[in-house]
């Protein structure tokens, strides 16, 4: 009782140690604030080592952290092909647009995407359709973040108070909902970007440590290691184990399509690509990122593998998951020694915050720069107050968005986040800055076909209905765009442009 | 120009078998169900049942996917290196080459998986298919990061670029 009481203390003071340390670096982030380049792009002036860890720790995110492990444990190898695209779409995402994006960013003095593919596009429409898209994702992507955040500190609680023996336990989410919404926002709005990445950048240090170290504890939780597991698994289901999983062929295809090639279009990944000191340094970076994330999900991996084999040869009661994305939680708390099991919740807490963070600059540079900048060309007063005004509305239009959406059909907000990035802005970015002949009239039509799509998906899977083969509704959105955009500015007539875009496009 | 309409081809390509495949329906369900006794965890059942002639698509759908990227890779190189003949041609049998070795990984992993429908042979204690997928197609891209880590300055970009 005495350990099992100490296990849950130690993992609440890492987490309150981490919400700490949050603060002091927001407070220190915003004595090197002094301008929105500050705020949005920290001031270009990132080297290589902290632009690698940040972007793949920024894609790690909850959804790595809690959703990967339990789609694992759901379905077996699946989840693999999510894991599988990521170098390919990596090095897709360094080739198509790293140079380019940040060559036109210190041309044009750019401090967000929209900034970036009004001066490729010559087109304030295109800006406002970017801008927008911006908004649709970064409202989803935070809801899942701000509600991840909130149900892992209420489990913790939860598990504190009965061991101590306080009747302070509680389902409700809403307090833990505002105690995360304040942080987040006292951090976000005093550190800005330059927060977000020095936070990004020892959350991946913790990540990677804590997955290998994670890995060996998961191989460990099962007589005979991973072996023993996919032993297990095979008895029970050989599909699970096989390359495909439970979900099949197809669908794993279009996930490993939609993550490849959706790198592209995600905002928080490609803006990091705006903030290196030197064009030069996309080439260490690349590599960094992709070792970074394949040792993370080492975590993904061992975790769901393990609990899988270990629910199956019924050692571990399913009665207390609550879903399977309580695989990650469960596991920590039950079969990890609670120092690691507090440095990998600090891990988690900093993945949520700093992904969270980076989607609320994004956000609030598309409301307070990119949206006013469609209809004029000068910035609007005190950009910096606003911008972190901007933060807190964004925040709390989240939280109520969190509080409002059924809690179980969060993770599809998640998907319908990501697909909206990907179809909307993959084709825009990813082929705008690659081909002079790239027209805005496709950049529009492709942008509202990618929404359209994630949005009619979301409302199917509302109503509980599923496309055949479980291919992902993000995939066809993705497919449709960018035919249609590559198809219609096929037929379009080449415009003139700008001397330095169109040197920028030609390098 | 001729670039973007093979790029179109293989986009339509793809949507169009996404598109078809939604359209024919399922016919059963091939996309797992739940465990008859542990809840959250989902079974893919009897593969024989569940895979009929979907490898066919699954593997064009793959190859096509590959493809796509390889070639979207290519617009990252240095306009000098575009320009050079000898150069360029290097690249493209680079880009060529790992492009089919690539391609051939991703149908090894659907022969190795058809292979196994009825049997279980196991390498590096997983289904050789799984093995496969996991020790030998998925690191494969690291080919793609070393030409761009290695050839940055020759190839993709150099502080003397205008």
């Amino acid at each position: 009782m005495i350990a099992h009481m100490d296990s849950n203390l130690v993992i609440i003071g890492f987490v309150i140690a981490y919400m700490a340390m949050c603060i002091v670096v927001g407070l220190w982030a915003m004595r090197q604030t002094k301008s929105t380049g500050d705020f949005f792009v920290a001031g270009r002036n990132l080297g290589v080592l902290i632009t690698g860890i940040a972007i793949f720790s920024s894609i790690m995110s909850g959804f790595g952290f809690v959703g990967g492990p339990g789609l694992v444990f759901r379905m077996g190898l699946s989840s693999f092909w999510i894991l599988i695209s990521t170098p390919i779409g990596f090095c897709v995402a360094f080739f198509l647009v790293a140079r380019r994006l940040r060559v036109i960013a210190e041309q044009r003095d750019s401090i967000s995407l929209p900034d970036v593919i009004e001066a490729r596009f010559q087109s304030k429409a295109v800006r406002l359709h970017v801008a927008v898209s911006v908004l649709f994702g970064v409202i989803a992507y935070l809801a899942v973040q701000i509600s991840a955040m909130a149900t892992v500190l209420r489990d913790i609680w939860n598990r504190l108070c009965e061991s101590q023996d306080w009747a302070m336990t509680s389902d409700s989410i809403l307090l833990f909902l505002l105690l995360s919404s304040a942080v987040l926002v006292f951090y976000c709005v005093t550190g800005g970007i330059i927060a977000s990445v020095y936070t990004d950048f020892f959350q991946g240090i913790i990540m990677v440590t804590a997955a290998v170290l994670i890995f060996f504890a998961a191989a460990h939780a099962v007589d005979g290691g991973f072996p023993a597991m996919a032993r297990t698994l095979f008895e029970d289901d050989p599909e699970s184990i096989r390359p495909w999983g439970t979900l099949g062929m197809i669908a794993c295809l279009s996930w490993h399509f939609l993550f490849a090639f959706g790198v592209v279009g995600q905002p928080h990944i490609v803006t990091k690509m705006m903030m290196t000191r030197k064009v030069e340094d996309a080439r260490g970076a690349l590599p960094l990122t992709i070792a970074g994330y394949t040792l993370a999900a080492l975590l993904w991996i061992g975790i769901g593998l393990a609990m899988r084999a270990l629910v199956l040869q019924d050692q571990h009661d399913i009665a207390s998951f609550q879903s399977s994305n309580s695989t990650a939680t469960e596991f920590l708390l039950t079969y990890v020694s609670p120092w690691l099991a507090g440095i990998v919740f600090a891990g988690l807490f900093a993945a949520i915050m700093s992904t969270a963070d980076g989607f609320l600059n994004i956000g609030s540079a598309a409301l307070v720069h990119d949206l006013p900048r469609c209809f004029t060309d000068k910035p609007i007063r005190h950009e910096l107050l606003w911008a972190r005004i901007g933060i807190l509305v964004l925040a709390i239009l989240a939280a109520i968005f969190a509080l409002l959406f059924p809690s179980d059909l969060l993770g599809m907000l998640g998907i319908f986040g990501w697909g909206v990035f990907a179809s909307a802005l993959a084709p825009v970015v990813g082929f705008g800055l690659n081909w002079k002949q790239a027209s805005p009239l496709a950049a529009i039509l492709s942008i509202w076909a990618g929404i359209l799509i994630n949005l009619l998906d979301l409302v199917n899977k509302w109503y509980g209905g599923s496309i055949p083969y479980g291919i992902a509704g993000g995939t066809i959105a993705l497919l449709v765009s960018s035919t249609l955009f590559i198809g219609v500015s096929l037929f379009a007539q080449p415009r003139e442009m700008p001397k330095d875009i169109e040197q920028a496009m030609e390098l | 120009m001729k670039f973007w309409w093979i790029l179109f081809v293989l986009f339509f390509s793809m949507t169009a078998i996404v598109g078809g495949l939604i359209l024919w329906g399922e016919g059963g369900n091939r996309h797992g169900y739940d465990h008859p006794t542990k809840k959250f965890i989902s079974v893919g059942g009897p593969a024989g049942e569940r895979v009929g002639n979907l490898p066919w698509f699954a593997a064009t759908f793959g190859t096509l996917q590959i493809l796509a990227f390889v070639m979207l890779l290519t617009l990252g190189l240095k306009k000098s290196a575009r320009d050079s003949k000898a150069t360029w041609n290097t690249c493209l049998w680079f880009f060529g080459a790992t492009c089919s070795i690539y391609v051939a990984l991703l149908l090894g992993v659907f022969a190795l998986y058809l292979a196994e429908i009825n049997s279980t042979p196991q390498a590096a204690g997983f289904p050789t298919s799984s093995s496969f997928a996991l020790f030998v197609f998925w690191p494969f891209p690291l080919v793609y990061i070393l030409f761009y880590s290695f050839g940055f300055r020759r190839l993709i970009h150099s502080s003397d670029t205008p």
